[in-house]
Order: C-alpha cells, then sequence, then structure tokens
C-alpha cells in the first residue's frame, strides 16, 4: 500500500476532506483535565504539545516542550463509545387502542472519521465486532456504524505508565483495522508525519494531499520509535497459560484480596475498550409512548446476576473474579481471542489503583507456590 | 423364590455376590397385599423385610384426629424395612399398600443367624443397608431444602 | 430485538400462583415456529420483559403458548393480563431439547416443580411420534397435589399404555393419593436401558444436578443427559452478557445444554 510523508499541513488538510467527505470527524482533544476523544473540527482541536501521565488510579495531563500531536497515550473513552454508544434508543412502543405498535428506531445517518486511534483501540474493534457482528443476531446499529466509518490509526511514539500492549501482542504498532495510519516523527529540523495506507480509501485519501515519497529511510524511522515505544511500556502482562491460570484459578484468594480494595463502582468496565455488556430499560411518557432504550452495564452491579429475588453474584471477590476471568479467560472460549488489550485504562482509572497485572501476577505466583 | 428378575436394578440385590444372593432367594417367600392393607406397623418388631415386586408402598404415620400422613413411597425394585437387621429391631414407621402390591418376603431370623458365622453375608447385608440409609438421607436432604417452592429455585 | 404484536387469546389457573396463556399474533406475520425447549422474550407495556420458555404444542404455533409463575414484577404483570390485552413478544431464542425421533431409543423425561412447562413440548412431540421411540417415561415431581400443572393433561397422559407417567410430591396432603418423595428413587422402577436412554431434565438447578447423578450412578452416559440453564436473560440473543456462567452464554448455548458441558459449571458458587 501507498506510504507517503506529510508535513503538518498534509495532516490538515487529511482532516478537511474528511470533513468535505461528509464524516464526522473524531479524534482526541482536550477536555476535562484528560485528553480524551471528541469532535474534530480541524486539526488545531488535537492537543498539541500535550500529553498525559498515567499511573495506577492518576492520571494528569501537562505540556510539553514541543509541537507533537500525538505524544500521548489513550484516554478514558474508547471507540465503543460511538460504534456501541452508552445509551441507544433501540425502540418505541405506542399503546394505541388497537393495541401495541412497535417502531424500530431508524439509525442514525452519521458516518465517523476516527483520528488518532491507537494499536489496542483497533484491537478493541477487532474484538468487539466478533461480538457484535459474528453472530445470527448481529447489531444492526453497531454494524451501520462500523461499515461507513474511516479510520486513521497512529503509532504509539510514547508508552504510557499503565500500557503494556506488548506484553498482550496487540501494540504498539497499528497492524490492521485501519485505512491510514500515522507515525509522528518529531526531531529539531522537521516535524513530519509518515502516513501509510491500509485499504483503497486510505490510499485514495492520502493520494489527494501534499507529500513526499516515503523512503526506505523513513521506514526504518518508524520501525525503530515503534521500537522504543515496546521497551518502555510501563508494565507487562504475564500471559503464560493466561486462559487455564483463569479458569483454574477459581478458588483463590485473591479475589477475597481484591475485593477488600474494590470499590466496585464500575469504572474498569466503563473504560473498558472490549467491554459490551448492557441493560435495556423501558421508560413511558404520559401519552402512552415507551422507549426501549440500551445502555452499558457492568458485571460489577449487584443486579446484573439478579434471579428470583436473589444475586448469583452477590460479593464483591466473585464480581471482579468474574469480569477478570471472563476478560482474560472465558473470552477464549466464546470469541477464541483474549478480551484484553493491554491499553491499561482499568489500571489508570480504578480510584483505588487495582492493577490487573499485578493481580494476575500474585494469581500466577499463588498458582506456582502450590504447583 | 426366584428373584432373577430383580436383581440387576434393586439396590437390596445388585450389589449381593452370588453366594449371598442365592441364600436370599432361598429365603424369599412371595407375598400379596391389596390396597389399603397394612405391611407392618410403627413400634412393632421388625422381624422381615422385602422387596417390592409391583405396586407401591407407603410410610405412613398418623397423627391424632387428622388422616394418615405419607412420608414417602416406594415402588419396584425397593427395598423395604431397615430396622430388622440392626437393634432395636423395632419399625418406626407403618408401612401400607398404597394400590395392589406384590413383595418378596425375607424373614429376619434365619438370615440374622446366617450372618451369626458368615460375617462376609453380614458385611454384605450391612452395606446394602447402610447405603440404603444414606441415599435415603441424602434424599430427604434435598426434600428438605423446598425446592419447588417460591423463592427457593 | 424487534417485538411483534400479540392478543391473549385464552388463560387457565393452574395453580394459585401460576397460569397458562394463549397468545396470537395480532399483525399479519407467519406463525412462530419453535422447537421444543425455546424460549420468547415477552413484553408488558410499562412493566418489562422477561424471558418465558414456550410449553404448548410445537405443530400448533398459531398460538404461543407460556405457563408463567407469579414471582416477580413482570411475571406479576403477567399472570394478571386478561383475554384480549396486548404484549409484545419476540423470539423464539435459544437451544432445544433433543427429540428428534431416534428408534429404538429410550427417552426418560424428569421435570420438577414449574419445569415441567418447558418439557410439556418435548412431551407433545414425543408422542406425537411415539412409535418412532422405544420406552417413553416421565417423572414430575411436585411440591404437594395443589401445585401440580395441566391437571387434566396428567389424567389422560398417566392413562396411556405407552407412556410411563410418575408423579410423586414433596408433601403428603389428604387429597393426595399417589407417591411421596424426591423424583430419584422413582428412577428405581422405570424400564429403560441406561446405555440406550435420552435423559431429559428440568427443573430447579439442584434438582437437575442430583437427578443427573443420580441417572450417572444407573450408567446413562453424561453426554446423553440433558438439562436447562437458567440465569437473566435481558436480550436473550447473547448481547448483554447478564446470562454467562463460566464460558457459556446461558441464552445462546442454552438454555438446554448438555450435561457433560455444564457440570462443571452447574453448583460453582458465585460463577
Amino acid at each position: 500500500m501507498a506510504t507517503k510523508v506529510l508535513g503538518p499541513s498534509g495532516l490538515r488538510s487529511l482532516i478537511d476532506l474528511l470533513h468535505a467527505g461528509g464524516y464526522t470527524v473524531i479524534g482526541p482533544t482536550v477536555a476535562d483535565g484528560t485528553i480524551v476523544y471528541g469532535s474534530i473540527a480541524s486539526i488545531d482541536d488535537l492537543p498539541i504539545g500535550w500529553t498525559d501521565t498515567q499511573e495506577a488510579g492518576s492520571y494528569g495531563i501537562e505540556r510539553r516542550e514541543d509541537d507533537s500531536f500525538f505524544a500521548y497515550n489513550v484516554g478514558p473513552r474508547s471507540l465503543r463509545h460511538y460504534l456501541f454508544p452508552p445509551r441507544q434508543t433501540l425502540l418505541t412502543i405506542e399503546h394505541a387502542e388497537t393495541g401495541l405498535r412497535f417502531c424500530q428506531e431508524p439509525p442514525d445517518n452519521i458516518r465517523y472519521a476516527f483520528v488518532g486511534v491507537r494499536a489496542c483501540e483497533l484491537a478493541a474493534v477487532a474484538i468487539q465486532d466478533a461480538v457484535f457482528l459474528d453472530s445470527p443476531h448481529a447489531d444492526p446499529n453497531y454494524a451501520r456504524a462500523r461499515e461507513h466509518s474511516f479510520t486513521i490509526g497512529v503509532n504509539c511514539a510514547v508508552a504510557g505508565g499503565t500500557c503494556f500492549c506488548a506484553s498482550m501482542g496487540k501494540g504498539p504498532s497499528c497492524t490492521a483495522g485501519y485505512d491510514l495510519v500515522v507515525t509522528e516523527v518529531i526531531e529539531e529540523s522537521h516535524h513530519e508525519f509518515v502516513v501509510e495506507a491500509g485499504t483503497e480509501d486510505g490510499a485514495d485519501l492520502l493520494g489527494r494531499v501534499e507529500g513526499r515519497q516515503a523512503t526506505d529511510q523513513d521506514a526504518g524511522v518508524v520501525d525503530a520509535i515503534v521500537k522504543e515505544t515496546a521497551r518502555n511500556m510501563g508494565r507487562a502482562m504475564p500471559t503464560h497459560g493466561l486462559r487455564d491460570l483463569m479458569v483454574e484459578g477459581f478458588d483463590s484468594p485473591t479475589w477475597d484480596s481484591v475485593a477488600q480494595r474494590c470499590l466496585s463502582c464500575t469504572s474498569c468496565t466503563l473504560v473498558c475498550p472490549t467491554c459490551f455488556c448492557s441493560t435495556m430499560s423501558d421508560t413511558t411518557d404520559l401519552v402512552g409512548t415507551a422507549r426501549r432504550e440500551r445502555t452499558w452495564d457492568s458485571c460489577f452491579s449487584l443486579e446484573f446476576t439478579y434471579l428470583h429475588g436473589h444475586s448469583v453474584r452477590s460479593s464483591t471477590g466473585a464480581r471482579y473474579r468474574q469480569w477478570i476471568t471472563h476478560k482474560l479467560g472465558w473470552w477464549h472460549d466464546q470469541f477464541g481471542i483474549s478480551g484484553c488489550v493491554g491499553c491499561g485504562r482499568c489500571i489508570t482509572w480504578c480510584p483505588v489503583g487495582i492493577d490487573i497485572t499485578e493481580e494476575v501476577a500474585k494469581l500466577a505466583g499463588r498458582a506456582e507456590a502450590i504447583a | 423364590m426366584n428373584l432373577e428378575p430383580w436383581r440387576a436394578r434393586s439396590p437390596l440385590l445388585s450389589p449381593l455376590d452370588d453366594r449371598a444372593f442365592e441364600f436370599l432367594e432361598s429365603v424369599a417367600e412371595p407375598m400379596r397385599l391389596s390396597a389399603g392393607e397394612v405391611l407392618f406397623r410403627a413400634d412393632t418388631p421388625a422381624n422381615r423385610f422385602f422387596l417390592i415386586t409391583t405396586g407401591t408402598i407407603a410410610l405412613t404415620i398418623t397423627p391424632p384426629s387428622e388422616p394418615t400422613v405419607t412420608v414417602q413411597t416406594f415402588g419396584e425394585n425397593s427395598l423395604i424395612g431397615l430396622s430388622w437387621l440392626l437393634p432395636p429391631h423395632r419399625w418406626q414407621w407403618t408401612a401400607r399398600a398404597v394400590d395392589d402390591v406384590t413383595l418378596a418376603l425375607f424373614d429376619a431370623n434365619p438370615v440374622l443367624a446366617a450372618c451369626e458365622t458368615d460375617s462376609d453375608l453380614y458385611r454384605q447385608l450391612l452395606t446394602v443397608v447402610a447405603r440404603e440409609s444414606g441415599r435415603r438421607l441424602q434424599r430427604l436432604r434435598i426434600r428438605f431444602l423446598d425446592l419447588y417452592g417460591k423463592d427457593q429455585k | 430485538m424487534m417485538l411483534r404484536p400479540f392478543t391473549v387469546k385464552s388463560k387457565l389457573a393452574e395453580t394459585s400462583d401460576t397460569v397458562t396463556l394463549g397468545f396470537a399474533a395480532a399483525d399479519e406475520g407467519p406463525a412462530t415456529r419453535f422447537e421444543p425447549g425455546q424460549f420468547m422474550m415477552v413484553y408488558v407495556f410499562g412493566v418489562g420483559e422477561v424471558p418465558l420458555s414456550i410449553s404448548g404444542d410445537p405443530s400448533e404455533p398459531e398460538v404461543l403458548v407460556h405457563t408463567v409463575r407469579d414471582v416477580g414484577a413482570v411475571t406479576g404483570a403477567i399472570c394478571s393480563l386478561r383475554i384480549g390485552d396486548s404484549v409484545g413478544i419476540r423470539g423464539p431464542y435459544g437451544t432445544s431439547w433433543p427429540v428428534e425421533p431416534t428408534p429404538g431409543r429410550d427417552v426418560v423425561l424428569v421435570a420438577g416443580g414449574i419445569g415441567l412447562a418447558p418439557l410439556r413440548p418435548a412431551l407433545y412431540h414425543l408422542l406425537a411420534n411415539r412409535s418412532r421411540y422405544d420406552s417413553v417415561s416421565v417423572v414430575y415431581g411436585s411440591r404437594t397435589s395443589a401445585d401440580l400443572l395441566y391437571r387434566e393433561e396428567l389424567a389422560g397422559w398417566r392413562s396411556r399404555p405407552d407412556v410411563d407417567f410418575n408423579i410423586t410430591v414433596d408433601r403428603d396432603s389428604p387429597d393426595w393419593v399417589g407417591d411421596v418423595g424426591m423424583v430419584t428413587p422413582l428412577l428405581d422402577r422405570l424400564r429403560f436401558i441406561p446405555s440406550n436412554t435420552t435423559a431429559i431434565v428440568c427443573g430447579p438447578e439442584i434438582m437437575m444436578r442430583v437427578v443427573a447423578k443420580d441417572l450417572i450412578e444407573r450408567d446413562v452416559h453424561p453426554d446423553d443427559i440433558y438439562v436447562s440453564l437458567e440465569r437473566n436473560f435481558k436480550c436473550g440473543i447473547g448481547f448483554c452478557g447478564h446470562c454467562q456462567i463460566g464460558p457459556k452464554f446461558a441464552c445462546k448455548d442454552g438454555p438446554v445444554a448438555v450435561y457433560s458441558s455444564v457440570a462443571d459449571l452447574l453448583g460453582q458458587e458465585e460463577l
């Protein structure tokens, strides 16, 4: 596929062309003290010159000394916010004289262009594709949003404190799932973006912006950047035999130890880019119309497993165990892959700093001690 | 009495070796009860035991001024009577025929007499009674959960 | 996810807290063909939606029959529906009982409590194709005689010479003439060849586990025993995540599951 090297103005043109093509452009932007996905009117809305600092239970943003565009990591929102929105109306139900009338909510016609999407995020979208599309009841809203979206990936040039995508084999370089992928090269003498097309659509768009042809030297620079990022990963997941470790660790004291700290606040499941659980609720207005909405739900809530007046998973330890054994264990049985991409969001955004990599290491350590 | 047709499925007969089985066959006598007839009464000497060959037997108790209550029923292939083997050798419940019943009756006296000198036979019969008691206890515990009750699913 | 409008056509009180309702489609759509064991999602306007197993005859798909026990807000509202009332229904969803005729094979059905309702379509199917199985036996356990479902049909089934239909109650009552005790001892008197038997078990989870273990002790193969999974179903199609039991989505990998595939999952505390 075509590869070109653009300057900041070339990147500006890319985003302008997406707008002109009717896309709603979503990308990283500074809001509420975070670098988070939001609407991007132009390149100027990107967090130029900003970076983030992430650790277990802490997040902050600060100024950099350069004008880099992509020198930070993932924020609390993931693409599922757009592809599988937190709140979505599925049906309206009218209570007429003649009986009930059901009306499927028409899909919104937004075509999203996602800019600045990290490798872990692309991997997460692929995982959600397996959930929502590989089914006899494929979700029509998700399918539509995916079909009409355009994606510009970014190879990470910095690694965050809670990142562990390298150990999960999901980053830091984008390998699939993008129309274009950008690597930012910032040096004293120049500021460039090496852009490679992943699809015909991507190549077509890239052909319409000013830039120079990429050389082998550019490819070498890109390679060096992602290798350096991989070396600087803040964390690593012990992935050896992970599925079996999870399934066999059902009775481990690790869960009780986590339960001492876990607040069951659901943050990890809300920031996780692959969590797909939802619930449905019907709200009725005064004139006799009900609206059925699907909202994100979390396995950390007590009501989640409500059955005959009780909850199957009534303790916090059991709910944490469910989340992590599903994500890292049962997911393999259900979808043939791990449900974790190593983005580190659950670590950063846990208010008490519970670290999934650390808990897995403890579980592995205990299993080893017993063996 | 030929007990071969019941041997494979009966909790009484299936665990026995050939020698013990043949011994019980030599003791067994056929018996008949009509619906409603009493097989044995609570608090009387337990000196027999039975294999149901057709029909149903109920273990019952009668509260004052109320109808008789059945606590458990037993059908074909069931062993009736566990109290004959161990002291105090008295029936705990009253056994009645629910419908027309045929049984194999075993007189406990020759069986216990044989057990005096045949420790292997005694061990086999003790095992049968202990296992059957255990199974009944497990089933009773499950019934105690009231599984089909409204809030207990 | 799309609901269809249905109208209540029939209503029969089974017990003090359980009713059987018949629903007919109120639109022009096709009849709801289903396999025995499948379930529908039933929606009551302004109250909510619940999964209900189908308890009607699969050869009569024009009317959807559900037997419902009043155990919560939505099931309570469904039990209170009157003839002519309108509801929304979607489905059928989930896996089905293995009732494909297999000549020369024995079939044993074991039902506990309301668990008879999801088994009834299987029984209808077995009886309609009776000559294509070897023996057909049923054991139905109920709390008391007052809790028995489908009384009129029970009498008919019990009088059939080609079905060995047994009923037992947990607690005796003056009006009850019949067996008292758990369902498992009744298995002693059924005539089936264990190695040649398909067992279909539906009832409270604990009861199904006990029955499955008992059947295995009698040499019925764990791959030939089928049970029904029950969890919190919200979507019914494997998306919402609520019904997961280990690797299984109870709504789409179940409700009917081979015992051998779920034996390790049932009975795990807080799984």
